[in-house]
C-alpha cells in the first residue's frame, strides 16, 4: 500500500515530490490516466521540475500523502520521460469539464476527483460535483473561523461513483467501460433526449457514439422537431441513415419531412431500400391526415393461423414492432377483414384459428381522413390503434393512440421532456 | 437569383435575436443617461467617439457570437474549462456584483421614468420587479425572445424625439469630425460612453443566447451580419439621444445630471411629446435591461458551476438558477427603494466593478478565441487579431483611466 484510504486529486496538486534520500525533485502538476478493469487507473504523476513537465510512473512511487510523495529510487537513477499529446490528463482533460450524471440524467461539472488504491493500482473512483469540491479546489476548506467550519460541515456530499458518469470529451470517453453505457441506455428516452438537447455538437457526437445509434433512435422523437433537425443535420449521412432506419417509420418520415430536401435525399440514398419505400409512402401524406399520422409497422396475419402459431410469430417479430396490441386479419389480397386483440389470444384455446375468434366489425379510415376525424373515431370506440385502408380496403398502415394524442395536444411533446 | 436572395433573407431572420436584443438592452438606463448628458454638455462634439465605439462594439460582439456558435458553450463554461475554478469564481463573483449594480441603475430608471408621469416608485418598482420575474419565468426562452425583440421597437421613440428637437443637421454632421478637448469632464464623459456601451454582462448574454439559439456553423456569416447591424442599431439610437439633448439643452446651456432631468428639460424646449417619448423610452429600456441582466447573470453562474439551468425547468429541478435570478431582481429593486440612496454612488460602484471586470474578460476572450483546441479553424485571423487587440488594448487603457479619475474624484 502506498496510500491508505481515499484522497482527492486537488489535495495533491502543488505538493512536493522527493527522492529516496529526501531530496526535492519537483511538484505535482497533474496525473495521466488510462482505462482500467473497473475504474480508470492513474499511471503517472505529472511533475514539474527544471526542464518542464515529466511523467513519474506509479511503479516508481514508494508512498504518498497530503504532504509529499516519496520515490523509490534516487534522483540520479530516475529516468523520466516527457508526456505526449495522446496522454489523457486528469486536470487538463477531466477536471472542470461537463459530464453526464447517469442516474440523475443531468449535466454536471467535475469539481474534484476522488482516488484510492485498488489492488496494486491507483484508481479514480468518484467524481465530486458539489460545493465541497468547489471549496476544496479553492483551498477554502478546513480554514477560517468556527462559523465557516460549521457551515462547511453542513454541506452535503455530492459524489458520483465513476461507474455512473458518462464523460463527453472524446478523449476521456476512452476511460469508461461499457457498464455505464448500459446504465445510461436504461434511462428513459426522454432523459437521454433531454441531455442530448443541451450538449454542444461535439459532445452530442461523442454521446451518440457511446450509447449507440438505437438508443438515440428511440430518444430523438422525444425532442421537438427543431432540435431533431439540428442534430440530424450535423451527423454524417451514413450515421443519420442508420439512426433513421432504427426509428419507427412514421417518426422517421416526420423527421425526413422536416429536413431540407437536399439533406433528406442524401440520407435516403444511404438507407435500405425497403425502409426508404415505406418512408416515402408516408412522406406523401399531409401531416394532419390519417396518412400523415399512421405508421407502416403493424402485424397483419391470415385468418387460418391458429392462436398458438400467432403467439410464436409474435415472439419472433414483436421486438421489432412498435405496437402489437391489435393483430389485423387480412385476406389473400391484403384486404382488411377483421382484428384480434392480444387479450383474445390469451383467453382462447391455442388451436383455434384466428377466423373463429376475430372481430369482424373493424373500424378503419382512408389516408385522406382528417386528423380530428381520426381522433373522434378512436375516442368514440375506445381504440388504441386504428387501421388505415386504401380504396380497395387494403390495409396500408395503423394509427396509434400516442400519435393522435400528440397531434391533438402538440404542446405535450414539448412539455414532457422536462418532467 | 431572386429566390436565392429570399432564401438568404429567410435564413437571416432565423438567426436574428441574440445580437439584436443584446444591442438594444445595451442602451439601458445608464446608457441613456450618459448619452443625454454627453449631448447636453458637449453638444455634437462626441459623435466622432460614438462612431469609433460602434466599431469596437461590433468587433467585440462578433468574437462572442463566433465563440458561441463554434463551441456551443457560454463564456462562463469556457472560462471554467480553460482557466480553472479560482479565476472562474473571481470573474463570476465580480460579474454578480457588477450586474446587481447594473440592475439597480435600471430599476432606478424604471422608478424615475414613471415618476415623470407622477406615479411614485413605491408602487412602480415592486410591480415591475414582479412583472419582470413572471414574464421571464413563464416558459420557453424563444417566447421571451419575441417579447424582447418587440420591446426593441419602442427605442424608435428616441429617433422621433431626436427629430422633434429640430436639430440643424449641418451642425450634426460636423460632430463626426474628430476633435478633442483636454478637460477632465470631456475625457470622463467619453470613457463613460465606452463603459456604458461595452459591458461585461453583454459578452455573457450574447454568447449564451447564441448557444441557446443553436445557430449552425454554416450560418456564422448571418450571425455576424446580425451583430454588425445590432451594433449599428445601438449607436443609431444613441446618436438620436445625443442629437435630442444637444439641439435643445446644449444650445440653451442647460446642464443635466440624469435621464429624467433631460426628459423634464426637453418639455419646454421641444414640446411635451418630445419629453413624453424620451421618458417612455427610458422606462422601456430600463425594463428590458432589468429583465436581461439578471437572467444572463444566473445563466452564466449556473453554467460555470454545472448547476441545472433553464427557464423551461421547474423550480425544484433548477433551484439555484431561479434563486439567483430572483435574488438579483429582488435585491436590486429593494435597494432602489431605500429613500436616502445616492444614485451617483450606485453608478460609481457599477462603473468601477464593470471597469475591473472588462479588461479581465477581454483578455480571457482573446486567449480563448485564439485557442486551436477550442476554436479550431475559426480562430482569429491575423487581421482580426490586429483589430481586436487594438480595440481591447484601447478599452483596457481607457477603463483604467476612468477608474483612476473616478477614485481621484471621490
Amino acid at each position: 500500500m502506498r496510500f491508505e484510504g481515499e484522497i482527492f486529486v486537488s489535495e495533491l496538486i502543488g505538493k512536493k515530490v522527493v527522492d529516496r534520500g529526501g531530496e526535492r525533485i519537483g511538484v505535482i502538476k497533474d496525473f495521466t490516466a488510462s482505462r482500467g478493469d473497473i475504474f480508470p487507473v492513474i499511471d503517472n504523476f505529472v511533475i514539474k521540475k527544471e526542464g518542464g513537465l515529466f511523467l513519474l510512473p506509479w511503479e516508481e512511487i514508494e508512498l504518498f500523502n497530503r504532504e509529499f510523495t516519496l520515490c523509490k529510487s534516487s534522483k540520479e537513477e530516475l529516468k523520466l520521460r516527457k508526456p505526449t499529446e495522446e496522454e489523457i490528463f486528469v486536470m487538463k482533460d477531466i477536471m472542470d469539464k461537463q459530464i453526464v450524471d447517469i442516474n440523475g440524467a443531468k449535466l454536471v461539472r467535475v469539481n474534484d476527483l476522488k482516488i484510492r488504491e485498488v489492488g496494486e493500482k491507483l484508481c479514480i473512483i468518484a467524481v465530486d460535483v458539489g460545493f465541497r469540491g468547489l471549496l476544496r479546489r479553492m483551498g477554502l476548506k478546513g480554514k477560517g473561523g468556527k462559523f465557516w467550519k460549521t457551515l462547511v460541515k453542513g454541506l452535503p456530499y455530492d459524489l458520483i461513483s465513476w461507474g455512473f458518469i458518462q464523460p463527453l470529451e472524446p478523449k476521456v470517453t476512452k476511460l469508461v467501460l461499457s457498464i455505464p453505457k448500459d446504465v445510461l441506455s436504461q434511462q428513459h428516452p426522454y432523459d437521454i433526449a433531454n441531455i442530448l438537447a443541451k450538449l454542444s455538437p461535439d459532445e452530442q457526437e461523442s454521446l451518440i457514439e457511446s450509447i449507440g445509434l438505437e438508443k438515440i433512435a428511440e430518444a430523438l422523437p422525444e425532442l421537438d422537431e427543431k432540435r431533431q433537425v439540428e442534430i440530424v443535420e450535423r451527423l454524417e449521412k451514413e450515421k443519420a441513415a442508420d439512426i433513421l432506419e432504427a426509428m419507427p417509420p412514421d417518426e422517421a418520415a416526420d423527421l425526413l419531412g422536416d429536413l431540407s430536401d437536399e439533406k433528406a435525399n442524401e440520407i435516403m440514398k444511404e438507407m435500405e431500400k425497403e425502409v426508404v419505400e415505406e418512408v416515402k409512402e408516408l412522406l406523401q401524406h399531409e401531416d394532419d391526415t390519417a396518412g400523415g399520422l399512421m405508421t407502416t409497422e403493424f402485424i397483419a396475419l391470415r385468418p387460418y393461423m391458429t392462436v398458438d402459431e400467432t403467439l410464436s410469430f409474435l415472439r419472433l417479430t414483436a421486438p421489432e414492432i412498435e405496437n402489437i396490441n391489435t393483430i389485423y386479419i387480412v385476406d389473400e389480397n391484403e384486404r382488411l377483414i377483421g382484428f384480434v386483440s392480444i387479450r383474445d389470444l390469451f383467453i382462447n384455446p391455442p388451436d383455434s384459428p384466428l377466423s373463429s375468434i376475430m372481430n369482424q366489425k373493424v373500424k378503419s379510415v382512408s389516408p385522406e381522413s382528417d386528423g380530428m376525424e381520426v381522433a373522434k373515431i378512436m375516442a368514440k370506440y375506445n381504440l388504441l390503434t386504428l387501421p388505415v385502408v386504401d380504396k380497395e380496403n387494403k390495409l396500408i398502415g395503423i394509427i396509434t393512440v400516442d400519435d393522435v394524442l400528440e397531434f391533438m395536444l402538440p404542446s405535450i411533446k414539448k412539455r414532457k421532456k422536462f418532467q | 437569383m431572386v429566390k436565392k436572395f429570399f432564401k438568404k433573407i429567410l435564413i437571416f431572420f432565423s438567426v436574428v435575436g441574440p445580437a439584436f436584443i443584446t444591442s438594444t438592452a445595451d442602451n439601458d438606463a445608464g446608457g441613456i443617461a450618459t448619452y443625454a448628458i454627453a449631448g447636453a454638455q458637449e453638444g455634437y462634439g462626441l459623435l466622432w467617439a460614438l462612431f469609433l465605439i460602434t466599431i469596437s462594439l461590433a468587433v467585440i460582439q462578433e468574437m462572442s457570437s463566433r465563440m458561441g456558435i463554434v463551441t456551443g458553450q457560454g463564456l462562463g463554461g469556457l472560462i471554467r474549462e480553460k482557466f480553472g475554478v479560482r479565476l472562474t469564481l473571481l470573474v463570476l463573483f465580480l460579474l454578480l456584483i457588477a450586474n446587481i449594480f447594473v440592475t439597480i441603475s435600471n430599476f432606478s430608471g424604471v422608478a424615475a421614468g414613471f415618476e415623470l408621469f407622477g406615479i411614485p416608485r413605491y408602487i412602480t418598482v415592486p410591480i415591475c420587479a414582479f412583472f419582470i420575474f413572471k414574464t421571464v419565468t413563464m416558459g420557453k426562452y424563444s417566447k421571451i425572445e419575441k417579447i424582447f425583440l418587440f420591446s426593441a421597437l419602442f427605442y424608435t421613440s428616441y429617433v422621433i424625439s431626436g427629430f422633434l428637437a429640430k436639430p440643424e443637421w449641418k451642425e450634426v454632421w460636423k460632430g463626426f469630425i474628430p476633435s478633442f478637448k483636454a478637460t477632465t469632464d470631456y475625457i470622463v464623459l467619453m470613457i463613460a460612453m465606452i463603459g456604458t456601451t461595452i459591458t461585461p454582462w453583454m459578452q455573457f448574454y450574447l454568447q449564451g443566447s447564441i448557444v441557446d439559439k443553436r445557430v449552425k456553423i454554416s450560418h456564422l456569416k448571418y450571425s455576424t451580419t446580425e451583430v454588425y447591424l445590432g451594433s449599428f442599431f445601438t449607436d443609431f439610437i444613441a446618436f438620436f439621444i445625443i442629437v435630442a439633448t444637444s439641439a435643445t439643452l446644449f444650445k440653451k446651456g442647460i446642464m443635466i445630471n440624469s435621464a429624467e432631468e433631460a426628459a423634464l428639460a426637453l418639455a419646454p424646449l421641444a414640446g411635451k411629446y418630445c419629453s413624453f417619448l424620451f421618458a417612455l423610452g427610458l422606462i422601456n429600456a430600463s425594463v428590458l435591461a432589468s429583465s436581461i441582466v439578471p437572467l444572463s447573470t444566473s445563466y452564466a453562474i449556473c453554467e460555470a458551476f454545472g448547476w441545472e439551468s433553464g427557464l423551461d425547468k421547474k423550480f425544484k429541478d433548477a433551484p439555484l438558477f431561479f434563486s439567483i435570478l430572483a435574488g438579483v431582481i429582488v435585491i436590486s429593486s429593494l435597494i432602489v427603494l431605500i429613500p436616502s440612496l445616492s444614485l451617483i454612488k450606485v453608478m460609481f460602484i457599477s462603473q468601477t466593478t464593470n471597469g475591473i471586470l472588462l479588461p479581465l474578460i477581454l483578455i480571457f476572450m482573446l486567449i480563448l478565441i485564439n485557442d486551436r483546441k477550442i476554436m479550431g479553424d475559426y480562430r482569429n485571423s491575423f487581421f482580426q487579431n490586429l483589430i481586436s487587440f487594438v480595440t481591447a488594448g484601447a478599452l483596457i487603457i481607457l477603463t483604467f483611466l476612468l477608474l483612476y479619475l473616478g477614485f481621484k474624484g471621490i
